[in-house]
C-alpha cells in the first residue's frame, strides 16, 4: 500500500535558520503518526510545507501517492488540518462554524447538516452548538477548533499540538477521539511536545530537533535504542558519600545521584538492577523509605540522543 | 461559494466594528447634518430683526412717507405671526449710532436729504442673515421708489388720495417684500446637499472596512482562518468571489439605507431620478470591496498598518468629497480645477460626483462617465489585489 505521506529530504529556511534540515517522514494508511519534538523543532513548519502554506528549498512532498502543489485541489479534499492556534470565526456559533468550514469542501447543504451533527457530537459540543467562540472555554475552543478541521471527514488529518493549555478532562477525550478516528479509517499525523499522549495514542513515533529526524519507531523499539533501562528512585535520609561510590561502581549502573532525600539511579536494562541497588545501600548500612522503578520513557530517549530534556516547560497540573 | 457568503455577510452584521463605523455612522452624519442645517435654516427664519431708525428731518420728511410706512407695516404683529420688524426710533444721530455699536439693534436704517434710506450695520458685523434681509427689503423699497417717482411725474394726481398710498405700500411690504424674504433666506440647496453627497462618498471609502475584514479571512499570510480556507479544497477564485458578493451586498445595502435616509428623512432632492441612485450605490459598492481587497492584499504592510491606513485613509479620501464643511468644499473646487486627476481617482469624490451629477445635469452623460470612473478605479484595484493574493505559497507565515 502506497504511504499516505511521503516527505524526503525537506529542506526549509527561515533567512538564516534552518527550520527543516533534510527531514523526511512516512506515514502508512490507518496508523497515528507522532512527531514528537521541543518548541521550535520544526513540527509546524513541516505540516505547513505539506499543505503548500510555505515555500521551501528542497525536498519533494506526495501525499496520497502523489505530488502535492497548491492547486491539488482533489488532494486537499481528502486533507483535514486542526492548527496549532485556535482558528474560528468569532461572529458565528459553534455550528456556524463547522458548517462554514465544512462548505469550503461540501457544497452539498443536507449532507453537510449529516456531517455537522456528526462533528458536534465527536467532539461532545451539542450543547454548546449555539455558543459563540468567545463564551467556550479553553477546552471547549479547542474541541471546536478539532471539529472545523475534521467535519468533512478526511482520509488524512494532521492535528498541530491540540492539547496544548487544555484541561485534563478535554485533553483525553480529544486524545481517545483521535483514536476514534483512526478507528474510523483516518490516518493521523499528531505533533506534540508532550510524550506522554505521544507515547499513549501513537502507533509510530518520529523524534525531532532543530528540524532534523533523531530516532523513529514504536515506544518500545525506541526505548530499546538507548541504553537506560530502568530507572530507580529511593527515598534516603541519609546518604554517605561511600555508599553513593559503591552505588556508582555496581556494574550496570550509568548514573546515580542524591538530591533533596530522593536517589535517582539509571541503570542498563537487567533482571537485578533493584535488587543489587538495595543490597549494595544494605550493605552500607542505609535506612530507606519508599522505592520507585520505571522503565524509561521517551524523555530518556530524547535526553540520551540529544543531550538535554525533552521538555522545556512543566506540563499542566493533572497530568 | 453561496453558503459561505451567506456567513461572511452573517458574520459582518454580528461584528460591531462593521456595525458601527459601516451601517451606523452614514446615518448618523447624516442626522448630524440635518440637526447642524436645521438650525442654520432657523436662526435665519425666526426672529423679529431689531431696526432701529433715525428719526431725524429727512425721515420726518413727506419724501420718506411710503418708507416709514412701509417700515411701520413690517413692524406690525400679524395673525399668529411675529412681527418681521422691531422698530426703535432715535431722535438723535449719536444715540443711534450708540445703539448699533451696543448692538441693541441689528441694523440702522437712516435716510438721506433725497428720501433714499441707507443702511448701517455695527463694526465687525458678521454679515448676518438679518442684515442681508434689511438690505432686501431697503434694495426692494428703492426699485419700487422709482417706479412711483416715475408714477408721480406722469400722474401726480394718483399719488394724491390716501387709498393709492396705502395700496403702494401695500405693494411694497405685502407678498412682494415676503419674497425678497424668502430669496435672501433660500440657502443655495446645491451648496447643503453637497454635503449629503459627500456624505455618500465617506460612507463609500467607509465601506472598504468589510471587503478588508472579509478578505483577511482568506489568505494563510494574512490570519490563521486564512490558512485554514487555503488548505480547503474550495478554489481560491471561488473564495475571493464569495468575499467579493458578501462584502458588495452589505456595502451596497449600508449605501442604499444611507441614500435613502438623506433622500426621505433629510428630504435631499435628487430632482427626481431617485430611480438611477441604486444604480450609483452598486458601483460605489463595488469600488468600496475593491478597495479594502487591494489594501488588505497588500503583503508587506502588516495588519496593524493596514488599519491605520484605512482609518486615515479613509478620511483623507472623504476630505476632498468636501465632508468637513465650506472650507473642504473649498478644497474640493480648488482641486477639481488644479488637480482634476486627483480628484478623479478619489472614490470617494467621485462616488460624491456621482450623486452630484445625478441630481444637478440635465444630460445623464456626466452621471454615467462619473460611473464609469468609478468602475475604473475599481477593476485597477481589483488588478492589484489579485496580483497580490496570487500567491499560493509564503516564504514565512
Ligand atoms: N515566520 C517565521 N520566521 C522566522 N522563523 C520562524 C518562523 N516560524 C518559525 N520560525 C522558527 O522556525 C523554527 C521551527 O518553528 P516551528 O515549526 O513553529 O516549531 P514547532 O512547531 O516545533 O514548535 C523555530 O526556531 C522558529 O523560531
Ligand atoms: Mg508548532
Amino acid at each position: 500500500m502506497t504511504d499516505v505521506v511521503s516527505v524526503s529530504n525537506l529542506v526549509k529556511r527561515y533567512g538564516d535558520l534552518v527550520a527543516l534540515d533534510h527531514f523526511s517522514l512516512r506515514v502508512a494508511p490507518g496508523e497515528i503518526l507522532g512527531l514528537l519534538g521541543p518548541n521550535g523543532s520544526g513540527k509546524t513548519t513541516a505540516i505547513n510545507c505539506m499543505l503548500q502554506l510555505l515555500t521551501y528549498s528542497q525536498g519533494s512532498i506526495e501525499l496520497f501517492g502523489q505530488p502535492m502543489t497548491p492547486a491539488r485541489y482533489d488532494l486537499k479534499r481528502k486533507i483535514g488540518v486542526v492548527p496549532q492556534q485556535v482558528a474560528v470565526f468569532d461572529e458565528l456559533t459553534a455550528r456556524e462554524n463547522i458548517d462554514c468550514f465544512c462548505s469550503l469542501y461540501v457544497s452539498d447543504r443536507a449532507e453537510r447538516r449529516v456531517l455537522v451533527d456528526a462533528a458536534l457530537d465527536f467532539v461532545g459540543l451539542r450543547d454548546f452548538q449555539r455558543f459563540r467562540p468567545r463564551k467556550l472555554s479553553g477546552g471547549l475552543l479547542r474541541r471546536l477548533n478539532i471539529a472545523c478541521g475534521i467535519a468533512h471527514r478526511p482520509e488524512l488529518i494532521l492535528f498541530d499540538e491540540p492539547t496544548v493549555a487544555v484541561d485534563p478532562q478535554s485533553r483525553n477525550a480529544i486524545l481517545s477521539g483521535i483514536q476514534r478516528l483512526r478507528d474510523e479509517g483516518a490516518t493521523v499525523v499528531y505533533t506534540s511536545h508532550y510524550m506522554e499522549e505521544v507515547e499513549q495514542i501513537c502507533s509510530r513515533i518520529v523524534i525531532m530537533d532543530h528540524g532534523r529526524v533523531l530516532a523513529q519507531g514504536t515506544a518500545d523499539e525506541l526505548k530499546r535504542m538507548i541504553s537506560t533501562g530502568e530507572k530507580i528512585e529511593i527515598e534516603v535520609a541519609d546518604l554517605p558519600a561511600a555508599a553513593l561510590a559503591a552505588l556508582r561502581a555496581l556494574p550496570h549502573v550509568i548514573s546515580a545521584v542524591y538530591e533533596a532525600g530522593v536517589l535517582r539511579v539509571s541503570c542498563e536494562a537487567s533482571q537485578r538492577n533493584l535488587m543489587d541497588v538495595l543490597d549494595a545501600l544494605g550493605r552500607a548500612d542505609v535506612a530507606v523509605g519508599r522505592v520507585w522503578s520505571e522503565p524509561p520513557t521517551l524523555n530518556d530517549v530524547f535526553l540520551e540522543i540529544t543531550g538535554r530534556e525533552l521538555r522545556d516547560e512543566t506540563p499542566e497540573a493533572g497530568r | 461559494m453561496l453558503s459561505l457568503a451567506g456567513y461572511h455577510i452573517r458574520a459582518m452584521l454580528r461584528n460591531n466594528g462593521i456595525l458601527i463605523w459601516v451601517v451606523a455612522f452614514p446615518i448618523i452624519l447624516a442626522t448630524l447634518f440635518m440637526v447642524m442645517f436645521d438650525g442654520m435654516m432657523s436662526n435665519q427664519q425666526a426672529g423679529t430683526i431689531a431696526v432701529g431708525v433715525l428719526a431725524d428731518g429727512n425721515y420726518q420728511a413727506p419724501a420718506a412717507e411710503p418708507l416709514r410706512a412701509m417700515l411701520g407695516a413690517l413692524a406690525e404683529e400679524g395673525p399668529g405671526e411675529e412681527a418681521f420688524l422691531a422698530l426703535t426710533s432715535y431722535a438723535d444721530a449719536d444715540e443711534a449710532n450708540d445703539a448699533l455699536i451696543a448692538r441693541e439693534v441689528e441694523v440702522l436704517v437712516t435716510v438721506d436729504a433725497d428720501g433714499a434710506p441707507q443702511m448701517s450695520v455695527p463694526p465687525n458685523s458678521l454679515n448676518s442673515t438679518h442684515e442681508a434681509m434689511v438690505q432686501a427689503v431697503l434694495d426692494r423699497y428703492l426699485q419700487s421708489e422709482a417706479a412711483v417717482s416715475e408714477l408721480a411725474r406722469n400722474d401726480p394726481a394718483a399719488l394724491a388720495s390716501p387709498e393709492a398710498v396705502a395700496a403702494l405700500t401695500a405693494d411694497l411690504m405685502g407678498d412682494e417684500a415676503q419674497t425678497a424674504e424668502v430669496s435672501v433666506l433660500r440657502v443655495d440647496p446645491s451648496e447643503m446637499a453637497r454635503f449629503y453627497y459627500a456624505l455618500l462618498g465617506f460612507s463609500t471609502a467607509m465601506g472598504a472596512n468589510v471587503a478588508s475584514v472579509l478578505t483577511e479571512r482568506l489568505k494563510a499570510n494574512l490570519s490563521p482562518v486564512g490558512a485554514r480556507c487555503q488548505v480547503s479544497s474550495m478554489q481560491p477564485a471561488r473564495q475571493l468571489g464569495a468575499v467579493l458578493i458578501a462584502s458588495w451586498v452589505i456595502v451596497f445595502c449600508c449605501l442604499m439605507a444611507a441614500f435613502c435616509y438623506i433622500r426621505f428623512v433629510a428630504n435631499v432632492s435628487f430632482a427626481g431620478r431617485e430611480a438611477l441612485a441604486p444604480v450609483a450605490c452598486a458601483a460605489c459598492a463595488l469600488v468600496s470591496c475593491a478597495l479594502g481587497m487591494a489594501l488588505w492584499a497588500l503583503p508587506w504592510l502588516s495588519a496593524n498598518v493596514k488599519d491605520a491606513v484605512l482609518t486615515v485613509g479613509v478620511l483623507v479620501l472623504a476630505l476632498p468629497a468636501g465632508l468637513y464643511g465650506e472650507p473642504a468644499l473649498g478644497l474640493s473646487d480648488w482641486l477639481t480645477q488644479h488637480m482634476p486627476w486627483l480628484q478623479a481617482i478619489n472614490p470617494s469624490v467621485q462616488a460624491a460626483n456621482a450623486f452630484y451629477a445625478l441630481t444637478y445635469y440635465d444630460s445623464l452623460v456626466p452621471f454615467f462617465q462619473t460611473l464609469g470612473t468609478i468602475l475604473a478605479i475599481a477593476a485597477v484595484l481589483f488588478a492589484v489585489a489579485a496580483l497580490c493574493m496570487r500567491r499560493q505559497r509564503y516564504a514565512s507565515l
